[in-house]
């Protein structure tokens, strides 16, 4: 039992750093520039099959990943400068509105340029798994533990970026002015920040760490035009537990989420197994359970779990 | 000069906030703009800071301000120090002061000087603006707009919703700096304060200057005092 | 409820006109009947995000709900169609119910999350159950009638119905509540709204929408997935309430006929485009019409489409009423009045947008002789070049001079009452007294700057200007009277409607008004929207020897509202000349 609870544990932590990178993107854009961006999983995918054509034309992977953060980052930019700076100051809704027009036009878009067969993408990482058998006392069955080579990389690229990239907001001094910009606008604009410039800033980075958790997700997932769909409903719910308005939150949001989605999936298969429930399997339920938690999340703390005490930023 | 304007104007969609005023703040000069509830007061230094769009012309020290943003006035020293403080509430005191010398890239001397005339301040500058009283957070954003090392400080309301011996307490602190030479621009509801500390003032109502002068003879005016003094 | 009962014949007419055309095609009659099922369903959606305000990107969920509820309940149940379609709406309703209850603590950005969160799990719960048929889905879902033509008939009648349901409600303190909600949730509050409460109607009522709309479309189309009813689609349904009108009861049809129209326009190998097309309209309206489609052609009604019949309104009615009245001309103009009894004379002037017709009821005064003129520019007479109340003054001075009227009383309503007090203030003694009926104050009347484009849309819309009159004239219960007032009104001179508020805004008689010392009565009705108290105080004040009498219960216009009082006071006051 242990083994297998260790085990959820290994394969939560490299997803939860995704789905925690992918909530710092929504986090960023939201915190700073006030907008929930419901394109961020498409707008990154577009950066992925930017990326991926820079790489079949160039046979480079650093070409390839360094165009596609690229592409986000100008992808990010244009929905910042082009239609965001319209809606300023109109009501939540249309800014809500426009970005689900967006993920609509970016999802055509890619499936006209692209197609609709899946490409392959390669693994960013390789080597071989680590495996690793806890002392007998702890596990009679002997059965050891692993540690996908791959998996493990992944896992440090997600989290470090994510976490350099918090960082970056958190001390440098354009972080520091996004951060000022998002608690006050008019203060911000009272000492000089250039605030037009700040939310650039924040869009670019944002669906750029999008482009980057795409990368990292792609050769499981392969390079299509849904390939961040769900991705992005996770980073929601990072987002979430984060509090929207707090980096690192949803970073940390996200690797709780990820161990808790293996640990439902591992109590729901030992339950149906107990409960003889034949035909079903448990995997099609994690993301049910984890949109479930994002409601009764939002229900129970309505701007987030670590949200900010001085206002609410709806 | 520092400040001149020719019919500046302020709306707000089809609302006419400022009709177009002409005013002039000279070197060292304390200049206040008192009027009623929306007579156009923050409007105008709103749209002299660039934070919301203006019509007319507006020349600082020589400047056409029309083309320039809100973070160029601020680099060249025209600062407001904005009505209801607008600090940041989840940085620390001393960031808060940190970020006003944003443009201008050194810090430490401003911050001597901003806790030498608020000791309140460099009590609590670990703590989270938004814990300090309604007294402290004025302070801290007059603090934070001299850390811009202002040539013409635009003040709104510095006095609004404190009691009065906080009221005290600010211009008082305002007076030293006024003693120091910089050009002040002050909007102001508490008029009697307000003539009290200037050299000149502007009185707007509806948008437009409906009176100017001396403020010591504007204090002196009947028709001033039973409008905006109460006495 | 008159206009609800029209409004819903048209909508009938043109749907069932729709249906006979397409009569024997039965490719187009699923279209249509798939417009008009995806119409209900964006109908609720509009209920909740249009009128309450709290955006849903889950609400094909409910008519995921919906459809299977019904489907397990006709096929497995055997339960009668409409019944089940019925019941389809109600389980939708109970899960829009428990949704909605989340749903309160949330405001924004937080709610569309939680919705669309609730949108995935519902398709993804039901595509894992095997009983529903999981990700394959149920076919050959019987449909209920034979034949197209009528699936449709039945499909465009559950829509009126509902149409109707959704108008009442809308009208009804529960639609109020949900605007105020929308507008605000701490203002409403103040105003002693229950949010909650109201929002959880909105959410039930617009699932059960929803979940009607999804049983029909698994009737009407035999095969339902649980895919069908993904984000893709609560996407639609916003795209057609957001271009259609959000708020509007029939922006969601519209709405319905261009996405669906485009769906099956696309439906052979352009699918990637109606992404494109569809997400492109729905940033373009929200950026450049955030009114929709429904406000354009509300907007043209008002501006353009009753143009010709106003041509033809304008010739008869000329013709028609100016029989039973005479013609005089006044410096080289006609002018139209009215007159009755015999004695020592009255005089009545109208107010803007009148007639004489507006004294109808108040002109037999017995001892007297009384004269009702249309003022130039308004009625049967002529039109100046301008709109001035010191010009009508001038005609009505003349009108008085060519009758040979002898020192009159003059009776001034509105406007009216301006002209009466420039005259006055000019002619001292030319009346023998004067009567202001809710008159502008003779410091004029200001109409705030936004109301002018809507002063502008009463020249070309009737509908709008007869529901303008009835603000000002709050108690007339006479329908007839009003449709005939507001007919009289649409004879008015093209530039006196903006003119007439521009030239109330000018006129400026305070401090010159007490010119007339003769005696003078100000009548004021406790619920007029356009004169103030303070205004009919103002007016009462600025003359040495007046009388101020106000009625609590009449509007701006006590002499349609309340004629038998009018009379009488009018009566007291004359006969104390």
């Amino acid at each position: 039992m242990l083994v297998k609870l260790l085990q959820s544990i290994i394969f939560g932590l490299p997803q939860g750093a995704l789905y925690g990178l992918m909530g710092f993107g929504l986090s960023l854009v939201f915190g700073t520039a006030g907008v929930m961006n419901f394109a961020h999983g498409n707008a990154g995918m577009v950066g992925v099959f930017v990326g991926w054509t820079v790489l079949v034309l160039t046979k480079s992977l650093p070409a390839g990943i360094v165009a596609g953060l690229a592409a986000g980052a100008v992808l990010g930019a244009f929905m910042d400068r082009v239609l965001m700076k319209r809606v300023r100051g109109l009501s939540h809704g249309s800014m809500l509105i426009i970005t689900l027009g967006v993920l609509m036009i970016l999802d055509g878009l890619a499936l006209i340029v692209w197609g609709t067969e899946p490409l392959l993408f390669p693994d960013l990482f390789s080597g071989l798994p680590i495996l690793w058998t806890l002392p007998p006392a702890l596990n009679p069955s002997g059965m050891p533990l692993i540690i996908p080579g791959n998996d493990l990389r992944t896992f440090l690229a997600a989290l470090g970026s994510a976490l350099l990239l918090a960082a970056f907001f958190r001390w440098s001094k354009p972080g520091l002015a996004a951060r000022a910009r998002a608690q006050d606008e008019v203060g911000a604009k009272a000492v000089g920040i250039n605030v037009a410039a700040s939310d650039t800033l924040a869009w670019s980075v944002g669906v750029a760490s999008a482009v980057l958790a795409g990368f990292l997700i792609a050769p499981k997932t392969t390079v299509a035009p849904t390939m961040l769909v769900n991705l992005q409903l996770y980073g929601f719910t990072a987002a979430v537990f984060g509090g929207f308005s707090s980096m690192m939150g949803a970073v940390i949001g996200g690797l709780a989420l990820g161990v808790i989605e293996k640990l439902v999936v591992l109590g729901l298969d030992e339950a149906f197994m107990a409960g003889g429930v034949a035909g079903v399997n448990a995997v099609d339920f994690q993301l049910s359970v984890v949109l479930i938690i994002i409601i009764v999340t939002l229900a129970a703390r309505p701007t987030g779990l670590f949200a900010s005490k001085f206002k609410g930023k709806v | 000069m520092v400040l001149e304007t020719t019919a500046f104007a302020v709306s707000y969609g089809k609302i006419e906030a400022l009709k177009g005023v002409s005013i002039a703040v000279g070197d060292k000069e304390a200049v206040a703009v008192i009027g009623a509830n929306g007579a156009g007061k923050s409007s105008l230094l709103l749209g002299l800071a660039g934070i919301v769009e203006s019509r007319g012309a507006a020349v600082y020290r020589g400047r056409d301000l029309g083309v320039l943003p809100s973070h160029g006035r601020v680099k060249d020293g025209l600062v407001l120090c904005p009505e209801g403080r607008h600090v940041f509430p989840e940085l620390p005191v001393e960031e808060n002061l940190r970020l006003g010398a944003y443009r201008r890239g050194r810090a430490r001397q401003g911050l001597e000087k901003a806790y030498e005339l608020f000791p309140r301040l460099a009590e609590r500058r670990r703590q989270a603006a938004g814990y300090l009283s309604g007294g402290e957070q004025q302070m801290l954003a007059i603090g934070r707009a001299l850390m811009a090392e202002p040539e013409l400080l635009m003040l709104d309301e510095p006095s609004l919703g404190l009691a009065p011996v906080l009221v005290d307490q600010v211009f008082e602190a305002l007076g030293r700096l006024r003693a120091t030479g910089m050009a002040m621009l002050l909007v102001e509801q508490n008029a009697v304060k307000a003539l009290g500390f200037a050299d000149r003032a502007y009185i707007l109502e509806t948008g437009r200057v409906v009176m100017e002068g001396r403020a010591r003879e504007l204090l002196n005016d009947g028709r001033v005092r039973s409008a905006y003094l109460g006495i | 409820m008159r206009g609800t009962l029209r409004y819903m014949a048209v909508t009938a007419a043109v749907g069932i006109l729709a249906g006979a055309v397409f009569s024997g095609q039965s490719f187009i009659l699923v279209i249509l009947s798939q417009i008009v099922v995806f119409s209900i369903a964006a109908l609720g959606l509009n209920l909740l995000t249009g009128m309450a305000g709290q955006v849903s990107i889950g609400n094909a969920a409910f008519m995921s709900i919906g459809a299977y509820a019904s489907v397990v309940l006709a096929t497995r149940l055997g339960v009668p169609v409409p019944l089940a379609a019925v019941l389809g709406g109600l389980a939708a309703a109970v899960f829009g119910f428990l949704i909605g209850l989340p749903a309160l603590r949330m405001k924004g950005f937080y709610l569309a999350i939680a919705t669309m969160a609730f949108g995935v799990v519902v398709e993804q719960l039901i595509a894992v159950i095997p009983a529903l048929g999981a990700h394959d889905g149920i076919r050959n879902i019987p449909s209920f009638l034979p034949g197209e033509l009528w699936t449709y008939l039945f499909n465009l009648a559950f829509y009126l119905v509902l149409l109707w349901a959704a108008r009442r409600v809308a009208e009804s303190p529960v639609g109020l509540r949900w605007r105020m909600v929308r507008d605000g949730e701490t203002p409403a509050r103040s105003f002693g709204v229950d949010t909650a409460r109201a929002k959880l109607s909105a959410f039930t009522l617009s699932a059960f929408y929803g979940g009607v709309a999804g049983s029909l479309y698994a009737h009407t189309v035999g095969y339902i997935r649980s895919a069908d009813f993904g984000l893709g689609r609560s996407l639609d349904l916003l795209a057609m309430i957001m271009i259609g009108g959000l708020g509007s009861y029939q922006g969601g049809l519209a709405g319905a006929v261009i996405i669906v129209g485009l769906r099956f326009f696309f439906s052979r190998g352009f699918g990637p485009w109606l992404s494109v097309i569809i997400g492109g309209l729905l940033v373009a309206f929200t950026l450049f019409f955030p009114r929709g489609i429904a406000w354009g052609a509300t907007l043209n009604w008002h501006k353009r489409l009753q143009v010709p019949y106003l041509w033809l309104l304008r010739k008869i009615r000329r013709r028609r009423t100016s029989m039973d009245g005479s013609s005089v001309v006044v410096s080289g103009k006609n002018m139209f009045y009215r007159e009755a009894g015999e004695g020592r004379p009255v005089v009545l002037v109208h107010g803007n947008t009148g007639s004489c017709l507006w004294w109808r009821d108040a002109m037999d005064l017995p001892g007297w002789r009384t004269v009702a003129p249309d003022l130039p520019n308004f009625g049967r007479s002529d039109a100046l070049d301008v709109a001035d109340i010191d010009a009508y003054a001038d005609s009505l001075a003349a009108f008085i001079d060519v009758l040979g009227l002898k020192r009159p009383v003059v009776v001034g309503h509105s406007l009216g009452g301006a002209v009466v007090m420039s005259l006055a203030a000019r002619k001292p003694e030319l009346a023998a007294g004067i009567v202001l009926v809710d008159s502008a104050s003779p410091s004029g009347l200001k109409t705030p700057e936004e109301h002018y484009p809507v002063i502008e849309l009463y020249r070309t819309s009737r509908d709008l200007m007869r529901k303008a009159l009835s603000g000002v004239a709050p108690t007339l219960k006479d329908e007839r009277l009003l449709d005939n007032l507001a007919d009289d009104a649409m004879l008015m001179a093209p530039h006196a409607y903006a003119g007439n508020a521009r030239a109330l805004e000018r006129f400026d008689y305070a401090g010159r008004a007490g010119a007339f010392t003769g005696p003078v009565l100000v009548l004021w009705g406790r619920k007029d929207v356009i004169v103030t108290e303070a205004m009919a105080r103002e007016t009462a004040a600025a003359y040495k020897n007046a009388k101020l009498s106000i009625w609590d219960d009449a509007g701006h216009s006590p002499m349609v509202e309340n004629a038998e009082r009018f009379r009488k006071e009018l009566l007291d006051f004359l006969a104390g000349i």
